[in-house]
């Protein structure tokens, strides 16, 4: 793990992308946003991450479907994944990820985040 | 000379008799078959040796007519108009309403009492046949105007009578709800003939019937919401109000239920649920970033030593936002939960320990305990443990809330025949009646809660939700204002449930 991990937040919620991707650069995180699942596949596709922090529900392509395509494009080099929701999509997720219910406090966000690095 | 003449035998409002001889005796008779069966006003002549009387027995008293009556004979219709009045309603009717049997002189007294008798007799047999036929046809009115009045109501009525509960009648609407025809039944036993469930779909204890009831206290029972199984299988929610009956005497001679198609209400009360789902959902986006906003501002300052103020501030959002995740949560829940959408994870359960834990931990943030237990019952419920608390937590809660802090609530569970009953009683503000239904619906506060307004007027509506969900029931007692209140949570215990 390098010593500014590289995160990928996606959300179509731009504020709440944007309020994560601040927060994770206060600790120290190198952290890239997009605001859909295509954005956040393109993203991911280019830069080397450590880790991606991804709504469930988007337009375009949902976290769900773009964590699958990772996989497959991936393989066991995919990052981490943290998948975020208001519904509890936990079986949905099942070995794709961990999940986060919202709304989260961000000492539970950096937590998480942390220990997926970790 | 003799006459008889009678008016309107069909409806018999009034009759009258003319004859020249016979002893006031056989009036008499006759006047009292057709007084006091057929309450007609009826009215006689005779000839006696002081000259022509006439009664009207329904004055009971006689009158003495002019003694020279020629006319009479010749023209009786002008005599009995002219000579008394009440007799001439009789002769003011149509023709075809009058029998007239005219005896014309000369004749003998033998064949004059023949006759008389005769027709005495005749008329008696008259007005008997016509007395059922005239009873049975003016039923039959009554009834009928009755039967139309009560059809043509927009809700389904059912009639039962006491003690029994026998059921009588039913009129058009309550076959269209019930999607049947109205079905005799002699006892309360037998109501289940009528597939009558409780509102969450439970089977309903025939006695538990709102007539059944109303027979047995005599008090009305008021705003059942039941759901009715029709022969097609679909169910019908109704809302049903149930009175007694009483005499003049206040005897209870049975009771009457109306009902109401609350299908519509249902359905909205449905879509007003998924709506607030719906929009408490989408209120937690902005929740989250508001609430995290915070948190990282609140974390920048401290790392920069900014004032106590500025921290204190941006804790105060924190707090409030989580306010809001914890009520529009709850809403999520309730609104779920109140439409079938939220599955109850119910296994056995120790309501006595689950109510024993909840208070004790309330009463130790008291320096002397506020609650007083007594439990009388191990006997599990299928329940979801983790609603069933917020129940306990609720009603104590309120309980407290709602009470002077130096006053004690009392718990009471006791095992009543298939169900646990849960009764919490506190000394507090009370309950207006008018608020007593009302207290349960979202977003009531009793118009007497007052300063006291934390909460969200969400707590009684998710109970009752939670209850109406483990096939429960729950209600509320106030003596009024001041009075304190008394909630009782009724519930099936596990073995009473059907597996």
């Amino acid at each position: 793990m390098s010593k500014h991990p590289h995160i990928l937040v996606v959300d179509d919620e731009d504020a709440i992308a944007n309020m994560i991707a601040e927060a994770l650069r206060d600790e120290d995180y190198t952290v890239l946003t997009a605001y859909d699942g295509r954005q956040g596949l393109e993203l991911a596709r280019q830069h080397t991450l450590d880790l991606i922090l991804t709504d469930v529900m988007m337009p375009y392509l949902d976290g769900l479907k773009m964590a699958e395509l990772l996989l497959q494009e991936f393989g066991a080099k995919t990052p981490p994944i943290i998948f975020m929701s208001a519904v509890d999509c936990r079986n949905q997720i099942q070995s794709l990820g961990t999940f986060l219910f919202k709304p989260f406090t961000l000492e539970t966000l950096l937590d998480v985040v942390e220990s997926q690095l970790g | 000379m003799n006459l008889v003449e009678t008016g309107r035998l069909e409806t018999l409002k009034a009759l009258s008799i003319v004859a020249t001889t016979d002893p006031p005796a056989t009036f008499a008779l006759l006047a009292d078959i057709l007084h006091t069966q057929l309450h007609t006003r009826t009215g006689f002549w005779y000839q006696d040796a002081g000259g022509w009387r006439a009664i009207d027995p329904e004055l009971h008293k006689q009158q003495r007519l002019p003694a020279q009556l020629p006319a009479a004979i010749s023209a009786p219709a002008q005599l009995v108009r002219s000579a008394l009045p009440v007799l001439g309603d009789c002769l003011a009717m149509p023709a075809e309403h009058q029998q007239m049997l005219t005896f014309s002189p000369p004749f003998d007294p033998g064949e004059l009492s023949a006759l008389w008798q005769t027709t005495l007799h005749a008329l008696v047999q008259a007005v008997q046949r016509n007395l059922a036929s005239t009873l049975l046809a003016d039923s039959i009115d009554q009834g009928q105007l009755l039967r139309a009045v009560i059809d043509e109501l927009p809700e389904g009525v059912l009639v039962g009578v006491a003690p029994h509960g026998k059921l009588i009648m039913a009129n058009r609407v309550a076959e269209e709800l019930w999607g049947h025809p109205f079905i005799e039944v002699d006892s309360v036993s037998d109501y289940y003939r009528y597939n009558i469930f409780d509102i969450n779909g439970s089977v309903r204890a025939p006695e538990e019937s709102g007539i059944a009831k109303a027979i047995s206290t005599g008090q009305p029972v008021l705003r059942q919401e039941l759901l009715i199984k029709r022969p097609d299988d679909t169910m019908l929610p109704v809302l049903a109000n149930t009175s007694p009956i009483k005499a003049e005497n206040g005897a209870i001679i049975g009771a009457v239920v109306v009902f109401q198609d609350i299908s519509e209400w249902k359905r909205q009360e449905h879509d007003r649920d998924n709506a607030i789902a719906a929009i408490a959902h989408d209120l937690k986006n902005p929740l989250t970033t508001i609430r995290g906003s915070a948190e990282l501002l609140l974390r920048r300052a401290r790392n920069d030593s900014r004032p106590e103020r500025e921290l204190t501030r941006l804790r105060t959002i924190i707090e409030q936002a989580d306010r809001m995740r914890d009520f529009l949560g709850s809403l999520v829940d309730v609104a779920r939960l109140h439409s079938g959408e939220l599955p109850l994870m119910r296994h056995p359960l120790n309501l006595a320990e689950l109510v024993e834990r909840t208070v004790t931990a309330l009463n130790s943030s008291f320096s002397r305990p506020r609650i007083i237990m007594d439990i009388q019952t191990s006997t599990p419920i299928l329940a979801d443990q983790i609603w069933m608390e917020r129940v306990v937590e609720n009603l104590l809660d309120n309980a407290l809330k709602y009470s002077p802090v130096e006053t004690k609530v009392f718990v009471s569970l006791v095992e009543h025949d298939t169900n646990l009953r849960l009764q919490i009683k506190d000394q507090g503000i009370g309950i207006e009646p008018s608020d007593i239904e009302r207290i349960f619906e979202q977003f009531a506060r009793g118009s007497n809660s007052g300063s006291i307004t934390s909460g969200t007027g969400l707590g009684l509506y998710t109970v009752r939700a939670v209850v109406r969900a483990h096939a429960g029931r729950i209600y509320a007692e106030s003596a009024g204002l001041n009075q304190g209140s008394i909630f009782t949570v009724e519930l099936p215990t596990a073995n009473a449930e059907p597996a």
